[in-house]
């Protein structure tokens, strides 16, 4: 981006512009609950600003309130709140409904229930089209088309009559985005439109919105995530607490922030940043430092050399030593008639205190592997031994008494809990294996457990539901320490957390594998997490192993066409 | 945070509720301990009383005999209640099983229950009720298991889907990765969860039973007069109803009270069940 454009840019009206806008929320003694405020800034045509901010920061709330949508009992004030010259706050019903799809046109975050899983996406913007413009049938049903090519869907006449079901996530997106430019709109308000989709397809339809925006269309983005904004907005806000506390071109908020907020959110930005350094602030120092370097076999010697007593090597694992090995994993399921290929001749090894990132889109059989691990899944070929000894084949009751080295931190920490049970309850039982007790000596095990994932102990006696995110993957985290295992199997651990609660988990997860030299499979779908946290690297796709090496090197020189889509996503 | 006090509000009952509540209260202490309420003899016949309307020395009035019908009505909750959570601990007892059959047995074992629970289910709850009775002979007995018989196939059906649900529910996953067996799964986990959504099932089939049990009194087919049933009172007034009536409203409007005041808590406690998990 030139400077001379940008001046361009200034001297367009905005299709946006907000002055102090205030959203509050009323709460139960009748006070408004500010969510955002005293917001301001503006989008000028062919701009893409971004908002950027974690959950609860009011990002998505200010987007709402340019569409009239802010949400029940929402109480909206703003010296100015113009769209294309046309003061929102003064609209009315009809009037508003005007601007929405037709001067503001809205992407949400989820395709898949933003769209009526039983119409057919050409109907869906058919019905922009005659809501928004004068076309007739047949010029509309051309126009559906058009658009749909716009977006990049293939075969654009033949996807317009499937529905949403039959279309992969990335499709579903672009398809929204075709309904939401239908009507020509001047402002594109994209609220995470990225989230729910996996890397290479996320930069695809990012590079579509830049199009947009380079034809002239505003466009507003919101996201948690600073490294999607990165490579498409011209200016950047950052909110927190319903205060824009930085602002700026992605390079100054990205390169040099000034806020303290906001260095904590571009640290806590996994991408590109070196193992064993802490994500987030305030880590403690343990955490700090070089690794017992990187595996070289010389490093396994000086170790398994230098470790202690007999006793203390005999608990202790050695490090680099193969705790858990899968050789030629394979698993189809029949689905409909359909086979389904989940994992083929999948192999790999997983050593004390190494970390192997398994990466891939959704539905490429990383779960499948993970479950095939825990004996959750029953491999039709190949075999898991763990500690050399057989795993997989056998069965469950004779893997029973072995369960304990090998432990699982789920993604969605919340379900993985009894709702009914206690946080104590919950790592009792994990540090009793089932033979809980509610009181005894448990209960300082479970403490020292909560102290170990930086949980404060008081905890114990909520609920799971009680908690954040972030709380109940750390109660997860410690759940599958509590036995003592050799190996972790992490699927997607951070996936539903906020950029800086993420780095704490993944700060947290580092350390304990310092401290306990525990081996890890790290299965991610986000590479900046896969890079940073692991010593090798595994790339899925349709249930293969498409490349595979030391992380520093994966990428550099990907064999593969996918890992170097992979590496293109990246770098965006 | 905003969780929490979400739970706190939660747990605030509703003006009907309350009210509800204080009913089935008022139901339960005249079911344990009547003479509290009513301290005269609900059988007491006093012929010179005989079809007086309500009034300060008879709250409800009194019946043919002379019998004072607030005694009577206060003295049949004990009846009718016994004779409800009877009804509803057979019905609910007999579905645990079946469900829990159907919901964690082999494939087998699911479809020939799921398919015998459908067949019942087909049957109007009352038919299947009245077909028992008709086999075993009318009496307060027989005609709480066929109102226990006849509720279990609606029962069962749920705690199938809510052991299934929760069979497949992560944290039970979680549970067999830490290396616990089975039946430990079911008694820790799968039992402690359906168990809860059981309570709101047997609060809200109480209100159920005592209409059903009174029905079949009515029908002549369970209590017969002069025992002090509701639904028994309710038949023995409907040859008077027309010049008198409390002698079948005062029945009657126990019947819906209780039924009303269990099924407005049954779903309250549905209601809260279902958000806190």
């Amino acid at each position: 981006m030139t400077g001379q454009v940008l001046t361009e840019r200034a001297v367009t009206a905005p299709v946006l512009t907000v002055r102090d806008l205030v959203v509050a929320f009323p709460d139960r003694r009748g006070q408004g609950r500010r969510v955002v405020d005293g917001v301001s800034f503006h989008v000028a045509a062919g701009e893409c600003v971004a908002i950027v901010g974690e959950s609860g920061s009011g990002k998505s709330v200010t987007a709402r309130s340019i569409l009239g949508l802010a949400g029940e009992g929402a109480r909206v004030s703003a010296t100015e709140l113009t769209v294309a010259g046309q003061d929102v706050l003064s609209l009315s019903g009809r009037s508003l409904r005007r601007l929405r799809g037709g001067t503001v046109g809205l992407i949400a975050q989820d395709a898949l229930v933003s769209l009526d899983p039983l119409r057919p996406i050409g109907r869906e913007i058919g019905d922009t089209l005659a809501l928004h413009t004068g076309l007739d049938a047949a010029a509309r049903r051309a126009r559906t088309v058009e658009l749909l090519e716009r977006v990049g869907l293939p075969e654009a006449d033949l996807r317009a009559g499937q529905r949403p079901g039959q279309l992969s996530g990335g499709q579903r997106q672009r398809a929204l985005i075709a309904a939401g430019i239908a009507g020509e709109p001047e402002l594109l308000v994209a609220d995470e439109p990225t989230t729910a989709l996996d890397q290479p397809v996320q930069a695809g339809v990012l590079r579509l919105l830049g199009q947009l925006r380079d034809d002239g269309t505003g466009v507003l983005l919101i996201s948690h995530d600073l490294s999607v904004v990165l490579g498409i907005a011209d200016r950047v806000l950052v909110m927190t607490d319903g205060v824009v506390v930085e602002e700026g071109t992605p390079s100054e908020v990205f390169e040099r922030p000034r806020h303290p907020y906001t260095r904590k959110l571009v640290d806590a930005v996994p991408a590109g940043r070196p193992r064993g350094l802490p994500l987030s602030a305030g880590a403690p120092p343990s955490a700090v430092g070089p690794r017992p370097a990187a595996a070289t076999p010389t490093a396994v010697v000086e170790r398994s050399g230098g470790s202690g007593t007999a006793a203390h090597e005999a608990t202790k694992p050695t490090f680099g030593e193969v705790l858990l090995e899968a050789s030629g994993l394979s698993r189809t399921f029949q689905v409909g008639g359909r086979e389904i290929v989940a994992a083929h001749d999948v192999s790999f090894s997983l050593r004390a205190g190494r970390t192997l990132g398994l990466v891939g889109e959704s539905g490429s059989g990383k779960s499948t592997t993970a479950r095939l691990l825990l004996g959750l899944e029953r491999p039709d070929a190949g075999e898991v031994t763990l500690l050399g000894e057989p795993w997989s084949p056998l069965p469950e009751t004779e893997r029973r008494p072995r369960r304990s080295l090998l432990g699982a931190v789920f993604q969605d920490a919340l379900s993985s809990f009894d709702p009914r049970w206690t946080v104590g309850a919950i790592l009792a039982d994990a540090v009793t294996r089932g033979r809980s007790t509610r009181h005894g000596p448990v209960r300082a095990e479970v403490s020292e457990l909560l102290d170990t994932v930086g949980l404060d102990p008081a905890l114990a006696t909520r609920r799971p539901l009680h908690l954040s995110g972030g709380q109940s993957q750390r109660v997860s985290v410690a759940r599958a320490l509590a036995a003592d295992p050799r190996v972790l199997i992490l699927d997607e651990p951070v996936s539903a957390l906020d950029v800086s609660v993420q780095a704490q988990v993944l700060d947290l997860l580092d350390r304990l594998q310092r401290e306990r030299d525990l081996a890890y499979l790290l299965i991610t779908h986000d590479l900046g997490v896969a890079v940073h946290m692991s010593d090798d690297i595994a790339v899925m796709q349709a249930g293969r192993i498409v490349e595979s090496g030391p992380a520093a090197s994966v990428f550099e020189s990907p064999g593969h066409p996918y890992a170097r889509l992979l590496r293109d996503a990246v770098r965006l | 945070m905003s969780r929490v006090r979400a739970g706190v509000v939660a747990f605030r009952p509703t003006v009907a509720e309350a009210v509800a509540g204080v009913v089935l209260l008022l139901i339960l202490l005249a079911a344990l301990w009547p003479s509290l309420l009513a301290p005269g003899d609900p059988l007491a016949v006093s012929h010179t009383d005989a079809f007086q309307a309500p009034s300060p020395a008879h709250l409800f009035g009194t019946d043919e005999s002379g019998r004072d019908i607030y005694t009577r009505v206060v003295h049949g909750a004990s009846e009718s209640l016994r004779i409800g959570v009877l009804a509803t601990a057979i019905g609910i007892g007999l579905a645990t099983v079946l469900g829990f059959v159907a919901g964690l047995g082999p494939r087998w074992l699911d479809f020939g229950t799921t398919r015998f629970v459908e067949v019942l289910f087909a049957f109007p709850g009352l038919l299947l009720a009245l077909l028992f009775i008709v086999v075993t002979g009318p009496g307060v007995l027989s005609s709480t298991i066929a109102v226990g018989l006849a509720t279990a196939p609606g029962y069962a059906r749920i705690i199938r889907s809510q052991v299934r649900r929760t069979a497949a529910a992560e944290f039970v996953e979680a549970a067999r990765v830490l290396g616990r067996g089975r039946l430990w799964i079911i008694a820790r986990h799968i039992l402690p969860n359906v168990i809860a959504a059981l309570f709101v099932l047997a609060t809200l089939g109480l209100g159920q039973a005592i209409i059903w049990v009174s029905s079949l009194s009515y029908l002549g087919l369970g209590a017969v007069p002069p025992a002090a049933e509701w639904g028994a009172m309710l038949a023995a007034g409907r040859t008077y109803i027309a010049n008198f009536w409390w002698m079948t409203f005062f029945p009657g409007l126990a019947i819906v009270a209780s039924a009303a005041a269990a099924t407005v808590i049954g779903r309250g406690l549905q209601k809260r069940n279902r958000s806190a998990a």
